[in-house]
């Protein structure tokens, strides 16, 4: 018998979340779960004495209404492809996956999963902002997969089909769903959407096994895009985090031949390139709790309140990736952050 | 070092028989019992009394400090609304409310302790069954909340564990000592497997920096008398060293006969150490 509790043994609910279709849907899909209410998912997610790297190996999930900000302006730190109205929303708080350089480790004191069940409130607030755009001759640009893998959690919370049929409604909203997983079967059957771009972030297989945990090896994300391609999905390539480690010139040129030896560049819409950067404070926390690997460890610099590598390797990485991309792509199809 | 609180005798005598705990003659105020790695602790009825004596244990037992190997348990009799419930059933609780506050912990849940798991309310008074609303089906006892927030303020939420075995179902009469006592001996196997299963909470964290690493730094931060700050730079140092390189750290031991005869050498020989860890 394992000593340990396996992932979503425990579903905590929120009273407010009861009776919201969702929250039926997924208390169903785990009928064994011990249910817990609770007043506000904070009660739980915000306590203060928690391990995130232990609540990681053995996840519970949360059950809640998002009663505050259902909308947030996009962050410096994040490619907006030239897109001024740039916004996000966190309809998951964390992620299935564990990567190593993960920001929402040292953002949130938990490592639970926490699913805003109010969908209707987040497709408001988005409809509402459209209106009010800054820049109304450009669409609104909604990463929906900023903070978390929703792809990756398809098979529990539709939340990518819910997006997608939502964003063929609605004009002037293109957004975005990023992923580290080979899940593209769940969106398969859906028609696709132009303003809906399917967005997978590719590693070089050394770095997904030794940094990503959890998500699934490159070769299969790469095969995943490709399908969607062939159903005739905007698809976008993002290397992202690039980071730097011995043999990183070599493994990262194996990356992008093996991606365009399965990937028409043609079909590809475009791409994002960034050098691993974290706001120092999470970067702090992270290295407190996590003495278990050696990306936090690399020869970084703080400018300002970010830690990155040091300005001349950051130019370093980010070139060579853009030459490498330029052997596919056009130099305009590609957004950097350095 | 698991630490167990209980608030009677009754509930801690199958433990202290089956652990074969001695009683600690050095604290008067409040009954301890020790064992090789179990401290266990009666004190009392009441909330106050719990978190009282869960402070004060922690304080004193926590040996390694920040609970890092520490386990606290509250064991005790809980009344039970449901009478569908069979007394002696032994249960995980998985939230407490305090009842006057109505605030509510919710312990961890990360170990499988093969136990149906129940909610518990912890009451200022003893409660009978026309007090507790028809529905309820959270236990009720006079500990639980106590116990909870004084331990959380000294160890993480998963080092926390609160086990209640039903002992009567909120009738008037209370029910006689000696079948208070069977109930809890009827229940000892799966206390016991409990603790067995508790010290996986304390090997859960991994540190490249072995015990013997920890010797050398604090040999060196001695013999070089740095200051806190440098102190932990060498730590964060010496760790990424490891990490990166998978190797131990022998390379600044030659460091260890360098003298430091003020600041300037001092920050010298630092700086060297800095760049052998960081090359
Ligand atoms: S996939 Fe993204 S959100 Fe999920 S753990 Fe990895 S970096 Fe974090």
């Amino acid at each position: 018998m394992n000593s340990w509790h396996n992932n979503f043994s425990h579903i905590y609910v929120e009273k407010e979340a009861r009776g919201h279709g969702l929250t039926d849907k997924i208390l169903a899909r785990f009928p064994k779960a011990t249910q817990i209410e609770v007043d506000n998912y904070k009660e739980v997610f915000a306590r203060p004495g928690q391990d995130f790297p232990s609540q990681k190996k053995r996840m519970k999930l949360i059950l809640a209404v998002e009663k505050g900000k259902l909308l947030y302006h996009g962050s410096e730190n994040a490619q907006n492809f030239g897109l001024p109205n740039f916004y996000y929303n966190t309809l998951i708080l964390n992620c299935l996956y564990n990567c190593a350089y993960c920001y929402l480790q040292g953002m949130y004191p938990s490592a639970n999963i926490v699913v805003f069940v109010n969908l209707q409130d987040f497709f408001q607030s988005v409809q509402k902002a459209i209106q009010n755009r800054p820049d109304p001759t450009t669409p609104l640009y909604l990463p929906v997969s900023y903070d978390t893998d929703l792809l990756a959690f398809e098979s529990i919370v539709p939340f990518c089909r819910e997006w997608i049929e939502f964003s063929r409604n609605e004009r002037d909203l293109l957004i975005e769903i990023r992923t580290k997983s080979a899940n593209f079967g769940s969106l398969e059957g859906i028609q696709p959407h132009p303003e809906a771009i399917l967005a997978w972030t590719l590693s070089p297989e050394i770095v997904a096994k030794n940094y990503e945990q959890g998500t699934p090896p490159t070769q299969k994300r790469i095969a995943a895009a490709k399908r969607a391609l062939d159903a005739g999905w905007p698809v976008r390539l993002c290397f992202d985090p690039v980071l730097r480690f011995p043999g990183w010139e070599d493994a990262y040129k194996k990356l992008i031949e093996t991606t365009f030896a399965t990937l028409p560049p043609e079909k590809i819409r475009d791409a994002s390139l960034g050098v691993f950067r974290m706001n120092a404070d999470y970067f702090k926390r992270i290295k407190k709790m996590r003495t278990d690997t050696d990306i936090l460890y690399q020869s970084y610099q703080k400018e300002g309140n970010i830690v990155s590598s040091a300005e001349s390797e950051r130019r370093e990485l980010t070139d060579t990736l853009r030459g490498l991309l330029e052997n596919y792509l056009k130099p305009d199809q590609i957004d950097t952050w350095t | 070092m698991k630490i167990i609180i209980t608030a009677l005798h009754l509930e801690a005598r199958p433990i202290i028989q089956c652990f074969g705990l001695k009683k600690d003659p050095l604290s008067r105020r409040l009954p301890v019992y020790l064992g090789d790695d179990i401290c266990l602790a009666v004190c009392g009825t009441g909330k106050t009394k719990a978190a009282a004596a869960t402070g004060w244990m922690l304080g004193k037992y926590d040996a390694a400090g920040a609970g890092q190997g520490t386990v606290a348990i509250n064991f005790g009799l809980a009344g039970c609304p449901n009478t569908k419930i069979p007394l002696g059933t032994l249960f995980a609780i998985n939230k407490i409310t305090d009842h006057a506050t109505n605030r509510h912990f919710y312990p961890e849940m990360a170990l499988n302790l093969s136990l149906p798991e129940n909610s518990l309310t912890t009451h200022d008074h003893p409660v009978t069954k026309e007090q507790i609303p028809n529905d309820e089906n959270s236990l009720v006892d006079m500990e639980g909340s106590g116990f909870f927030t004084a331990a959380a303020a000294f160890l993480p939420v998963p080092r926390i564990i609160c086990l209640k075995l039903v002992s009567d179902h909120l009738e008037k009469a209370p029910m006689d000592k000696s079948t208070m006592i069977s109930l809890v001996e009827s229940r000892i196997k799966e206390i016991a497997h409990v603790l067995q299963l508790s010290e996986n909470l304390c090997h859960e964290k991994t540190d490249p920096l072995l015990p013997a690493d920890d010797a050398l730094l604090n040999e060196l931060a001695m013999s070089l008398r740095l200051t806190a700050t440098q102190r932990h730079q060498l730590r964060d140092w010496a760790r990424g060293h490891i990490l990166r390189k998978n190797v131990n750290l022998d390379i600044i031991r030659p460091f260890l006969t360098q003298k430091a005869d003020n600041k300037a050498s001092r920050n010298r020989i630092f700086e060297a150490i800095k760049n052998e860890l960081l090359a």
